[in-house]
């Protein structure tokens, strides 16, 4: 997979994670994941969710508050992996 | 009583006792040992208290002085703690709010407590203007007072508190069964004597490093601060936001031995813990309290955990703590939530005000030294729940919850009442999310309940409108209402059942689930 394909398939995967999120808003990747309804059981369930679909895995110095802040954060670590 | 008690009596044999006695205590019994760390930042004893005698000279030298009330609306942090004791030992009242504190939510609170100074950071920077014309200091920067300013104080002195160990420490606000936020009110005496109780149970050692993640707006997120510093103990002080995929990994790295909790956060450290194990050698005590800890979740822990102490416990803030279950108990007392604290007492009380006899269900009672003095200005709704009962005038608190006590005094819990709801460690009332959802266009009726089943707040809202959006329903509340206070799920009705005095029937919507 590309750097092009990958942030509108992470997109894809952060959706559901967003419970404040209407569906007809694009997810906006600077915003705080916290804000948009994602709390930290649900961020758990992302890295799964993010970990099974992409095929990476995200190492243990990047499983930090700062990696899940974003969409943003989260595609800049997740880029070094793929 | 623990014997050590005495030994936290400042200098002359009349001066009272504060909470901050026993970072003071521990400045001159272990002054180097660690006491608080956050970030990079580690804090001895000895300069702990330091800073907060600084802090207390500055409050002093500015007129704040016995009973007036200073607010805090911050993150967890080190310089919230320090205020927090500074403004205790002076003789103030503390209150610390949760950092995603609504504006409407915060004006209730400043309108009820009419503070004398604020706290605030960049991160809860837009509610600045709820405060007014009240001063304001800032832990990092800011336009008017800079923290450092405080603790750069010249010439600290050990500012003699002014009351006695009966006046308000400080007042943790939750919700109250009208949607109205109450500030129960917490002594110095009430801590003491309950930090000393908790600690018979749980026996924190002075080589523990204590986590917290709960925010210190939640009274067993602040309380760590006490159990840790009567016996010498470290504190981490983190974030909720850490309890996520990074949680074993922070416990590891800050070689965490005592973890209290909440069942969300229990089920995020399981779920971990099962993906990407990481060895947590160090961690022996682990407490549950704020919702009811499931047993799949109690074996699940003893699993993955077979060196920690599991401890259950019940509670609520106008008490702080009822009863612990200890580990060895466990076997025996598989449903219970464990014995009263010692010097305490709980029973089951039937719809008449008649204590209950032993296996009896009821509305739950507590007795005891720990009882805080009622919620702030508000002398009905304390009435309500603290009584004086009995020929003796035993002043009680009835603590709204069900359960039964068992002939060997250990409590077992069926329920909350209808009136409050536990989510994710957040005490809320139905009725706050209900009045919010009414405001919204379309809406005509809601009702609040809890899927206990499922982990989820559930909205039951009847709409006038067919074509009514769930998604903007959801989005609306987000903005008004507190993250763990937004329903998981709505489910629609044409009507909504109602009571004999047309109140939302919430018994009946709960049998709809």
């Amino acid at each position: 997979m590309t750097a092009t394909d990958l942030a509108p398939k992470l997109q894809e995967i952060l959706r559901p994670h967003l419970r404040f999120l209407s569906a007809d808003t694009p997810v906006p990747m600077d915003e705080d994941l916290g804000k948009l309804g994602l709390d930290s059981m649900a961020s758990i369930d992302l890295l799964m969710d993010i970990e099974a679909r992409l095929g990476v895995q995200i190492p243990d110095e990047m499983m930090t508050v700062d990696t899940f802040a974003t969409g943003n954060h989260l595609l800049a670590v997740i880029e070094k992996l793929v | 009583m623990n014997h050590d008690e005495h030994s936290f009596l400042p200098d002359g044999p009349h001066a009272a006792w504060t909470i901050a006695s026993y970072v003071r205590e521990g400045a001159r019994r272990w002054p180097e040992r660690e006491y608080l760390r956050h970030g990079n930042e580690s804090l001895t004893y000895a300069e702990t208290w330091r800073r907060i005698a600084s802090i207390a000279t500055w409050l002093d030298a500015r007129g704040i002085g016995r009973g007036d009330r200073v607010v805090m609306v911050t993150e967890n942090r080190i310089e919230t703690v320090l205020m927090f004791f500074a403004v205790a030992q002076i003789g103030a009242i503390a209150v610390i709010l949760h950092p995603q504190m609504k504006p409407e939510g915060l004006r209730r609170i400043l309108e009820q407590t009419e503070p004398k100074l604020g706290l605030l950071e960049q991160s809860t920077a837009s509610l600045r203007e709820e405060f007014g014309e009240i001063p304001l200091v800032w832990t990092d920067g800011g336009v008017r007072t800079p923290f450092a300013e405080l603790i750069a104080t010249p010439e600290p002195k050990h500012v003699p508190f002014p009351g006695i160990d009966q006046d308000p420490a400080f007042l943790v606000f939750t919700s109250g069964s009208t949607g109205t936020p109450r500030g129960v009110i917490l002594t110095h005496d009430n801590v003491r004597f309950v930090t000393a109780a908790i600690q018979a149970r749980l026996q924190y050692r002075a080589e523990d490093r204590v986590a917290i993640f709960l925010p210190l707006s939640f009274d067993y997120g602040l309380y760590q601060l006490f159990y840790a510093a009567m016996v010498g103990a470290s504190v981490f002080i983190g974030r909720p936001e850490m309890a996520g995929p990074e949680l074993p990994r922070i416990l590891a790295a800050q070689e965490i031995s005592v973890l209290p909790g909440v069942p969300t956060l229990f089920g995020g450290l399981i779920k971990m813990q099962r993906y990407r194990p990481v060895a947590l050698p160090k961690l022996r005590v682990i407490t549950n309290t704020g919702d009811h800890l499931p047993q799949s979740y109690i074996q699940s822990l003893r699993e993955l955990f077979p060196q920690a102490r599991v401890y259950p416990m019940y509670g609520l803030t106008e008490c702080k703590r009822v009863s612990i279950l200890l580990p060895e108990e466990l076997e025996a007392k598989p449903e219970s939530v464990g014995r009263a604290l010692d010097g305490t007492e709980v029973f089951a009380m039937d719809a008449n005000g008649n204590r209950l006899p032993p296996g009896e269900t009821g509305e739950l009672c507590v007795r005891g030294r720990h009882l805080a003095l009622g919620y702030w200005r508000a002398p009905e709704e304390t009435a309500k729940r603290y009584k004086f009962i009995g020929e003796g005038h035993s002043r009680v608190l009835v603590s709204g919850d069900f359960g039964s006590v068992d002939a060997e005094g250990f409590l077992h819990f069926h329920g909350r009442s209808d009136f409050l709801i536990k989510h994710k460690g957040h005490r809320l009332s139905p009725a706050e999310v209900e009045e919010e959802a009414c405001r919204i266009l379309d809406v005509v009726a809601a009702g609040c309940v809890k899927d206990e089943a499922r982990d989820q707040l559930c909205l039951f809202v009847s709409v006038s409108d067919a074509a009514f959006d769930e998604a903007k329903l959801i989005q609306t509340l987000s903005m008004k209402l507190e993250p763990a206070k937004v329903p998981n799920r709505v489910i629609f009705l044409p009507e909504l059942p109602k009571t004999g005095n047309q109140k939302v029937d919430r018994k009946a919507l709960r049998a709809m689930l």
